[in-house]
């Protein structure tokens, strides 16, 4: 093969360097950049019914978290964080199997109930089972770029899975997997295999909202719904609504890339350096999508979507295959709309947060707090921009 | 059918799931003149166990939409079939926990399990 001349090397890099647009930043709440305009009418409209707040004559409860999507995902923008706190609980059997308690109205259970359930049972949440065995809270993270996450093959997930930390790094990364054997990817425990599935089961769970997937209400741990306390009929949305807010969730870009000035530059490399980045994978790529703006794209994730283990002081609840001391990587991705930290927003700060991670995190953790200062608040400042 | 974003679930396993969901597993008595003869709907479904009980031949098991869970009651009257790695299976070696794939028949009084075949866990590849 023969050589190109250097001269030429040299100036293809030049012209693909200035060739290189620098990224428009997107506003938060945006859809994503490269959508077809049908594509973007079908996000202002699921946009709408995410907004929607429902009131027991349109279908809400009788137990519920929330009136509306938008309710806790909510800031700054519609799909971004909430302030509120719901609670999961479930039985991790001495054999070691999970049992969510589904019989008995698990694993959500709904810290709220509409004056009809109340006035019939005088309740004023779910209560939750004497066979659980573990309780947890869940704040409300914030939803941009998770079509993209969606989006992200199973392989490239389990390419980076190693339960039995075959390479000795002391970082292991398990999958989880839903019900029917499907690998998870949404939710603090990575049970939910896709996005439209976590959004249709999220309108019974959160809203009380029956949809044409999940036509039948929660129960009242076990216990059917009394008669007359919720009349309207099931589904209480259709299929095209459901199917105009998953798109407007799909849709979401993912927010926009940190600005590294100053101090800040260092940041990328000592997230690498201390080992965060063993989890919090900086970058995941997409697959094949049917939406464009969908397809074979790299996400700025800062996870896995894997399970680690975190120590025994978080440890909460099981669920699938993800025993009570097992999260799934926290997407870092939007971080700086947070205010409170951790899958129950227990920590309020990011450097509480990271003091509190322990198991595969505790040497990354030692060595954050063994860095200099200036390094810490480099790295601190950059996780803010994320 | 795809999930929307290009990957696939089986479309037994969607169809069979929201018929349960839905009601249709326990659906009113068929007409007289339908009752003998006519062969009973069936369908499959990929779950998990909850719980057995061989003596009362009732199974539970754990599906559902995202974390809209959901619990499928099924019985059987003669030993189904069942299949699995391990020779020799049968109900009572069904545990809590197990991943099955279930066939079965939506009679009158309920799910009745037709054949049970015990689903290997998926085990991850190790790339690195």
């Amino acid at each position: 093969m023969s050589r190109a001349p250097w001269w030429l090397a040299v100036a293809s890099i030049l012209l693909a360097t200035a060739c290189v647009k620098p990224e428009k930043p997107v506003p938060p709440g945006d859809p994503l950049p490269g959508l077809e305009a049908a594509q973007r009418d079908r996000f202002e409209r699921g946009k709408v019914i995410f907004n929607r707040e429902f009131e027991p004559e349109t279908g809400l409860g009788p137990l519920f978290n929330a009136k509306a999507c938008g309710e806790c995902h909510e800031s700054p923008v519609a799909g971004g964080v909430g302030d509120e706190v719901e609670v999961h609980a479930t039985a991790f059997l001495p054999s070691g199997v999970c049992d969510p308690l589904a019989d008995l109205g698990g694993f959500v259970y709904q810290q709220q109930v509409t004056p009809a359930l109340k006035n019939a049972l005088g309740i004023d949440k779910e209560p939750i089972p004497a066979k659980a065995t573990g309780q947890g809270r869940r704040s409300s993270p914030d939803i941009l770029g998770f079509g993209l996450l969606d989006a992200v093959p199973d392989s490239e997930i389990l390419a980076y899975a190693d339960p039995d930390d075959r390479d000795h790094d002391g970082i292991s990364g398990r999958p989880n997997y839903f019900f029917d054997g499907r690998l998870g990817r949404f939710g603090r425990k990575a049970l939910v295999p896709t996005l439209r599935e976590f959004n249709e089961g999220a309108f019974p769970v959160e809203i009380g909202i029956t949809v044409p997937a999940v036509p039948t209400e929660e129960t009242v741990a076990g216990q059917p719904i009394p008669p007359g306390v919720d009349p309207v009929p099931d589904p209480e949305l259709d299929a095209e609504s459901v199917a105009l807010v998953n798109d407007f969730v799909r849709f979401l870009a993912p927010p926009s890339s940190p600005n590294l000035k100053g101090a800040v530059r260092r940041g990328p490399e000592l997230f690498d350096k201390i080992g965060c980045a063993a989890c919090h994978r900086p970058r995941l790529r997409t697959g094949d999508s049917d939406v464009k703006a969908l397809a074979h794209r790299e996400v700025a994730a800062y996870t896995d979507l894997l399970l680690h283990d975190l120590g025994p002081a978080l440890a909460d609840i099981c669920l699938g295959q993800a025993t009570p001391s097992e999260f799934r990587t926290e997407p870092l991705m939007g971080l700086r709309f947070s205010e409170k930290f951790l899958h129950d927003g227990r920590a309020a700060t990011i450097e509480e947060a990271i003091r509190l991670h322990a198991g595969e995190a505790a040497a990354s953790q030692g060595r954050f707090a063994a860095l200099p200062q200036a390094e810490r608040e480099a790295l601190i400042a950059f996780l803010k921009q994320l | 059918m795809t999930c929307g974003f290009g990957r696939r679930v089986p479309f037994s396993l969607t169809l069979g799931f929201t018929a349960l969901l839905s009601g249709a597993a326990s659906a009113a008595p068929p007409s007289p003149a339908a009752t003998p003869a006519a062969p009973l709907p069936s369908a499959t479904l990929t779950a998990t166990v909850q719980s057995v009980d061989a003596q009362a031949r009732t199974l539970q098991v754990v599906t559902g939409v995202g974390y809209a869970l959901r619990v499928v009651k099924l019985s059987w009257k003669e030993a189904p079939t069942v299949k699995a790695a391990a020779t020799g299976a049968g109900m009572a070696q069904l545990k809590p926990g197990d991943l099955v794939r279930i066939e079965y028949a939506r009679a009158p009084e309920g799910n009745v399990v037709k054949t049970i075949e015990i689903l290997p866990r998926p085990v991850p590849q190790v790339a690195r």
